[in-house]
Formats: structure tokens, sequence, C-alpha cells
């Protein structure tokens, strides 16, 4: 019986404590702006359409291309063996296991950079490593390769070569028409899960699942 | 979110080191207070022993308004406990599989464990039945697993849906947990069966 | 008052320490406690090194393949090791320790463990829909303030209460 009232009592004051103190709801997954702008900073998280474009000529299987796109867009066009983690489900369902890992580079890209950005520094606050922003992401692989322009001869040697090197790219993925190739062909490569990074332990998902 | 609270320090051997050491608590206590009998636990669905709201409801209060106070305290961040999503369909068709198993042998897993642990047979096939059915789910999934992955609402607290503060929830909570244990008393009172009780 | 055979904890002080258990669990991990995890993680692994081209096939399989499966370094087969070594203690220090069946006297104990081993594979089966059992989406789940944990909780009980009903035979002797 005594157990009884005392718990009863004490349970009271703690609610009342918790339902009446000032609620604070720290968010762990901000950065303070400094951090932000350290972290934005730094060069090398950014890689180069050509480097992109080098890689993927040669198979590298050391990158993993992640779509931040909705579905829609993704299956409208994507960069060959591209992952489909639209932005808004970053870290929903299996999607961690693909971010957080040490096996590949992901290289995060959108149609601009900004979302890019934005994915790239939200896993770098999780301490998520090995993710890396395309430069310019798809606009910028649209503009500099799929619609590169012959710039003549009055240009240096080095931008020749960069040209024709773009060139070959473009052909190499549309087979020389400006069709970009169909989603269904770059799914193909998809990606076995790499082994997540066992820095903090998943709990399976937590509970008992 | 998957990740864990403030201890960036844990290293994946530590924390399962205190899996282990929590996983004693947990085991020292439910055994302690008798969930390693399964006659004693089938009490609470014929009322001559309550210990299962008694010591489930005191603890989930207890643990509900820790995490409440570790956050005042800046211990632990809310948004990174694992809140589960809710499979509307498929949460619904375990509870009721989970429920009838309850029912019908007076275990659940977890007291399962407890029950084996001090030498009852049959928990021990019990815990077998657990695998089996675990087996059966997997190499059966492509019927069920429609089911298993439908109606995701989402991760949804109950204080967010009704509306209130964390804080009031549990207090309201902790209002309807006291008055639970008076009425508890009272079915116990009512629904004693001592000759069944003597003998756990 | 229950007056019982053996000595038990009070139940409303056992209820507090386990809730201190279960913050504890929470802040060093982010989750509550579990059972059918730990069973789950032993099956998963084993499936997916004898079975690993079945593996890759199944839905409900192919994320764990390629990752390191083993129970023992998963965090809820630790816990129950814990559990049952727990229970041991426990029950070592209160004289709770035998070699017995537990059941009522009008079954046989034929009858218990076949009724048992039923309701294992039912629960069993159960778990992996609802994602947990009671201690981990019941408990855990309320003590998150999650939906699903009082959704779990309210249906498990309340369908265990009606088929409690059903066969009370198999626990009451009228007397």
């Amino acid at each position: 019986m005594r157990p009884r009232i005392f718990l009863s009592i004490t349970l009271l004051i703690f609610g009342l404590i918790v339902a009446f103190k000032p609620a604070t709801r720290y968010n762990s997954l901000e950065l303070t702006a400094e951090e932000l702008l350290n972290e934005a900073a730094k060069e090398g998280n950014y890689i180069s359409i050509d480097e992109l474009a080098h890689r993927l000529i040669n198979e590298d299987p050391s990158i993993q291309l992640i779509d931040l796109r909705d579905k829609v867009q993704f299956d409208n066009f994507s960069l060959p063996g591209a992952l489909n983690i639209p932005f808004d489900a970053l870290f929903e369902g299996d999607n961690p296991y693909y971010i957080n890992q040490d096996v590949k580079q992901n290289i995060f890209y959108a149609n601009g950079t900004s979302i890019a950005n934005k994915a790239w520094l939200l896993s770098k606050v999780e301490g998520f490593e090995n993710n890396y922003i395309l430069e310019g992401g798809l606009n910028e692989w649209f503009s500099k390769i799929l619609l590169a322009k012959d710039p003549g001869y009055e240009v240096s040697a080095e931008e020749q070569e960069l040209y024709s090197f773009r060139s070959a790219v473009k052909n190499h993925f549309t087979g020389g028409g400006l069709a970009p190739v169909a989603a269904g062909d770059t799914q193909k490569k998809s990606a076995s899960k790499p082994k997540p990074k066992k820095k903090k332990p998943a709990g399976g998902g937590g509970g008992c699942g | 979110m998957y990740s864990v609270i403030p201890l960036d320090y844990l290293t994946p051997e530590w924390a399962l080191f205190i899996a282990l050491l929590i996983g004693i608590g947990f085991g020292f206590i439910l055994e302690q207070a008798g969930f390693s009998s399964s006659r004693k636990l089938i009490g609470i669905f014929y009322g001559y022993d309550l210990l299962v709201v008694k010591m489930f409801l005191t603890a989930v209060v207890v643990g509900a308004i820790g995490l409440l106070l570790f956050n005042t305290m800046g211990w632990i961040d809310l948004n990174r406990v694992w809140v589960a999503p809710l499979y509307l369909s498929s949460t619904i068709v375990g509870s009721v599989l989970i429920g009838i198993g309850m029912a019908l042998s007076g275990f659940c897993p977890g007291t399962s464990f407890s029950a084996a642990s001090i030498g009852k047979i049959d928990a021990m096939v019990f815990i077998v039945g657990i695998f089996l059915g675990i087996a059966v789910f997997t190499f059966g999934y492509p019927l069920w697993g429609e089911l298993h992955v439908a109606n995701n609402l989402g991760q949804l607290k109950i204080s967010e849906t009704l509306n209130l503060s964390d804080g009031v929830f549990v207090l309201l909570f902790i209002i309807i947990a006291i008055v639970i244990y008076w009425i508890g008393e009272k079915i116990e009172n009512r629904f004693a069966r001592p000759d069944i009780s003597k003998e756990l | 008052m229950i007056k019982n055979k053996y000595h038990y904890m009070n139940p409303y002080i056992a209820g507090v320490l386990l809730g201190m258990v279960l913050i504890m669990a929470f802040y060093f991990s982010g989750h509550g406690i579990g059972a059918s995890g730990a069973v789950k993680s032993v099956v998963v692994d084993q499936v997916v090194h004898t079975m690993p081209t079945y593996a890759e096939n199944s839905a409900f399989l192919k994320k764990y393949v390629g990752h390191d499966t083993s129970p023992f370094k998963s965090w809820m087969f630790l816990e129950i090791l814990g559990v049952l070594l727990g229970g041991f203690l426990s029950g070592a220090i209160s004289g709770r320790l035998h070699f017995e069946i537990e059941k009522t006297p009008q079954l046989t104990n034929k009858k218990r463990l076949l009724i048992v081993l039923v309701s294992g594979v039912i629960v069993g089966i159960g778990t992996q829909f609802a994602r947990g059992c009671a201690s981990g989406a019941a408990m855990s789940g309320m003590v998150a303030l999650s939906v699903t944990g009082f959704v779990t909780f309210f249906v498990m009980f309340a369908t265990a209460f009606v088929v409690a009903r059903l066969v009370k035979k198999i626990w009451i002797k009228k007397n």
C-alpha cells in the first residue's frame, strides 16, 4: 500500500515538472554558422564534371552517384549507375546505409548545387564521411558536356583538348545523339549496399524490429 | 534518425558492452519482479495478479519522465530518440498474433528469456518456437512482404498527434496511471485466487 | 496483498528500476530494450550465411547481404545475453532455479509444451509484423511516446484479453 502512495505522489511531482518546464528542444542537427562556412569552404568535397566523366568512362567502381531529385525527375534522366535518394528522404529507411559507409565515394548531385550542398552538409553533421558534391550539378553536366560546342580554332590547346574530351564523353553516354540515356539503362549497375560505418550501432533500427 | 545520442565517443565495442549491462539489469529486475512465471503473468487477464499492470505502467512512466528530464538537462536530444514508424496494417497484424500467443502461453519474447534463465523448460521450447516463427516469416516473405511495408504513416509521436507538448502528455499519462493503480488494487482484491498465487 | 510462495520484489519498485534501465538504454543507444531483435539477428545471420543467393533475392533479407550480420555485433543480442545472465542471478539468489515445466495442474506436460511451441511460432511471426515485441515495440515505444508503441500495446493486450476469455480452461480451474 505504502509504496503505491509514495510512488504516485513522486510521479505527480515529476509530471508537473516536465509538463511546465520551459521547452528546451535543442536541435543537434544544426551547425553553427561558423562551422557551416568552414565546411563549405573546403575544396576537397567537390568533384568536377570532367573528373566524374573520366571516372564513369573508366567504369571506376569506387564511386557511387546519388541523385537527390524526386523519382519523376530521376526516371526521366539520370547519370549512369546513379541511385535515387530523394533529398526529402535522405535519412529514411535504408538510405543511411548508402550514405554512411566507407567503401565507396558517394557523389551527390541534383540539378544545381544547392540541394547537393545541403545533403552533403547534413551528412557531415551526422559524421558520415566519403560524400562529395558534383560541382555544378546536372545543369553543368548538360551545358558543358551534352551541349558542348566546338570552341573553334582560336582557343588554346588546352581548351581544344577539353572540348575533345567532353564530346567524347558525350558520345560515350549518348551514342552521338543529344538524347540522354534512358533512365532504365543507367539502372543496370545498381549499387549493392556498401557496409555501413559501424561508428554508432543502429540497433537494428531501434526497438525489436 | 538512427544515430546515437550525444555520446559520440562511444565505440561500437563499448556500446555492445553497455548493451550487455543493460540486459543484465533488465533481466535481473524482470525476474525479481516475477516475470519469470507464466502463471503469474497470465494473472492480469483473470484479475488475480496485476503484476504486469503495476510494473509495466510504472516502467513506461518513469522512462518517459526520465527522457524528458534528460532532455531538459541537455543530455539527450529528443530528436534523435528512436520513434518507430507506424506501419499500421503490419503492426496490427503483428500485435494480434503476439496477443494470441501471449494468452495461450503466458509468455512474450522478453519474459520467455527471463523464465528460461531460471530453468523453465516450457520457456525454452517457446523460444525455439520464436526461432521457427521468424524463419517461417522470412521464407514466406513473398506472401506478405507487401503487407509488411504497407501503410507507413511515418514516425508519429502521440503527443504531437494529440496536439500536446510531451510534458503535458506525460502528466496526463501519470494521472491515468495513478487511477489505474487504484483500480488495479481493487480488481486484485476482488478476483484474488490465493490457491493459485500460493504456488507461484 | 498477494501471498506468493516465493519472495518477489515489489512491482512498483521494480517498475521504477526498470524505468531507469530504460532511460539508460535510450541514453546510450538512442533506442529502448527488446527481445525479438536478438532472435531475428540469429535467424538472419544463419540464412544470409547458409543461403546467400536466396538472401540476395529476398526483399526481406537483401538489406543484410554484404553487412556483418553476426549476432555478437547486434545490440539486441548482447542485451538478451545479459537478460539471461541477470535472470539467472536473480533466480539464484531467490531460490527459484529449477528445471521445470510451469503449467496449470489440468494440463499434461506434453500439452503444455505443444501449446507453448505453437504459441512461440505465432509470436515469432507476430514480432516481425509488429517490428518488435512487448518490451521492444510496446514498452520502449511508449517511453519514446511513439504512436506505434501505444497502438502495439493496446492491440496486443486487447487481443490477449479476448483470447484469454476463450481459453480460460487452460489457466483456471473452477474451485
